[in-house]
């Protein structure tokens, strides 16, 4: 299917209404994949069909969901994870905020980590304007292949004999044990309109790819406001920092850590 | 000064040591952006563009979000993530979802340019192993940008210049030589 630039501001336009999220500042050629994705998998041959369809919360919901980037493994990157664990060793307890979760694919890889570690959570958040991404976090389902590559990073991460404790198989179903997740507090709002709280840890990576420079800049800013004074944003290895005027300190800039700049007194 | 904006090159299986050489055989004053989007093992993120740099007489580098296509450069599509092009002149990244099962996709690179850059784009398909790229570079064609499809005689894995050469008609069919000398008399 075809989307002019029309259609695709029309539907960006509606989205933000029915969803409470920004999509007029999403990455245009995103929108045109992703929408046009949407209007296949819901089966619908016309843009003002999924208009109208945006209309019914419970539909509107399908679509939220559908606009999802989804991180596809467990401990995606293990070189990020490497390096986390090297700059979270010594924190006697962490409070740890998921801005934007997806599938849960990344909330499961830390709390395995911080497991690991022996660190204790004070509190984790997790947002995301999507309900059926909570619901699905909740029971993550993996197939053989995702499997596979989780033990491969599991290996590369130095833990490959742990990763039978995490996950559970009945009737060839391996889904990766909810209790690890437990104790998480869930969101269901768009973290640009969530108040501002202070974290220790902020977790969104890759996320702004799928933004325009306005939206990237919104976002990080907004971010950094929620960052406590020793708090680490970790964004994906192939983001920037927008705008670079922020108070930001380059921890590990190849594998996206971040630290607040310390403020001369 | 040639017309054009661009030069996008997907390759698989095999493409490796034809880029190198074309890279290395390039004049040093070659100044059309040159993408490139290479199936790679994804969770081996580096070393292939600094191998790359050894020989090649431009600089390349593996882009990150949002960064400006300049002249004089080559950009390589980084492991484990897609790579588009936009209509301001910058390359956008991407975790989506695999497109013929690979990540990054020639598909998606080829087919964002022809958008962004229409007739000012040359595509060249190289050797390789499945059918990602055919359709990039078809659309290519269809926006009148200038199409190369190696010569399937000389891939090393004919698959992804034949798939290509099943849906479109591109303006030369060459070997790798004949690649290197369409470049060189560009500028």
């Amino acid at each position: 299917m075809f989307l002019t630039l029309t259609d695709i501001k029309d539907i960006s336009v509606a989205m933000s209404e029915a969803l409470r999220v920004d999509f007029t500042n999403y990455n245009t050629s995103f929108l045109k994949r992703r929408v046009t994705r949407a209007i296949e998998k819901l089966n619908l041959h016309k843009v003002q069909e999924l208009i109208n369809l945006l209309k019914d919360p419970q539909k509107a919901e399908e679509v939220a969901f559908l606009m999802q980037v989804p991180c596809t493994e467990l401990f995606r990157d293990p070189a990020f994870w490497r390096a986390l664990r090297k700059n979270l060793t010594g924190r006697k307890q962490l409070s740890v905020w998921f801005p934007h979760l997806t599938n849960g694919y990344e909330l499961y890889s830390l709390m395995i980590l911080l497991k690991q570690m022996g660190i204790p959570q004070t509190r984790v958040v997790a947002s995301t304007f999507s309900q059926l991404v909570i619901d699905k976090a909740k029971q993550l389902n993996i197939t053989s292949k995702i499997d596979e590559v989780n033990r491969y990073n599991f290996e590369r991460l130095e833990i490959a004999n742990k990763y039978d404790e995490y996950v559970d198989v009945c009737d060839n179903v391996t889904t990766i044990k909810p209790e690890i997740i437990s104790s998480v507090e869930f969101h269901k709002e768009w973290y640009i309109n969530e108040k501002v709280e202070k974290y220790d840890l902020i977790i969104f990576r890759n996320v702004t790819l799928n933004y325009n420079v306005l939206l990237h800049e919104r976002a990080i800013e907004r971010l950094v406001q929620s960052l406590n004074d020793d708090g680490l944003l970790t964004i994906g290895i192939k983001e920037v920092i927008l705008p670079r005027t922020l108070r930001l300190n380059e921890v590990n800039a190849n594998e996206g850590i971040y630290g607040v700049k310390k403020q001369n007194v | 000064m040639s017309d054009y904006k661009a030069i996008v090159i997907g390759g698989s299986a095999g493409s490796f040591a034809l880029v190198l050489k074309l890279l290395s055989r390039l004049s040093p004053s070659f100044d059309i952006p040159i993408i490139i989007c290479m199936h790679r093992l994804k969770h081996i993120r580096s070393g292939l563009v600094e191998s790359l740099n050894v020989k090649s007489k431009i600089k390349v580098v593996e882009p990150n979000d949002k960064e400006r296509i300049e002249k004089g450069k080559a950009y390589l599509a980084p492991s484990n993530y897609h790579m588009f092009i936009e209509f301001d002149g910058t390359i956008s990244l991407s975790i989506e979802d695999m497109n013929n099962h690979s990540r990054p996709s020639i598909d998606y690179t080829l087919s964002s340019a022809s958008v962004a850059f229409r007739d000012r784009c040359v595509g060249i398909i190289l050797t390789g192993a499945n059918k990602d790229g055919a359709k990039g570079i078809k659309d290519i064609a269809d926006k009148k940008g200038f199409t190369i499809v190696q010569d399937p005689a000389t891939a090393e894995v004919d698959t992804m210049p034949k798939s290509a050469l099943r849906v479109m008609k591109p303006n030369l069919i060459l070997s790798p030589d004949g690649i290197i000398d369409f470049l060189n008399n560009l500028k």
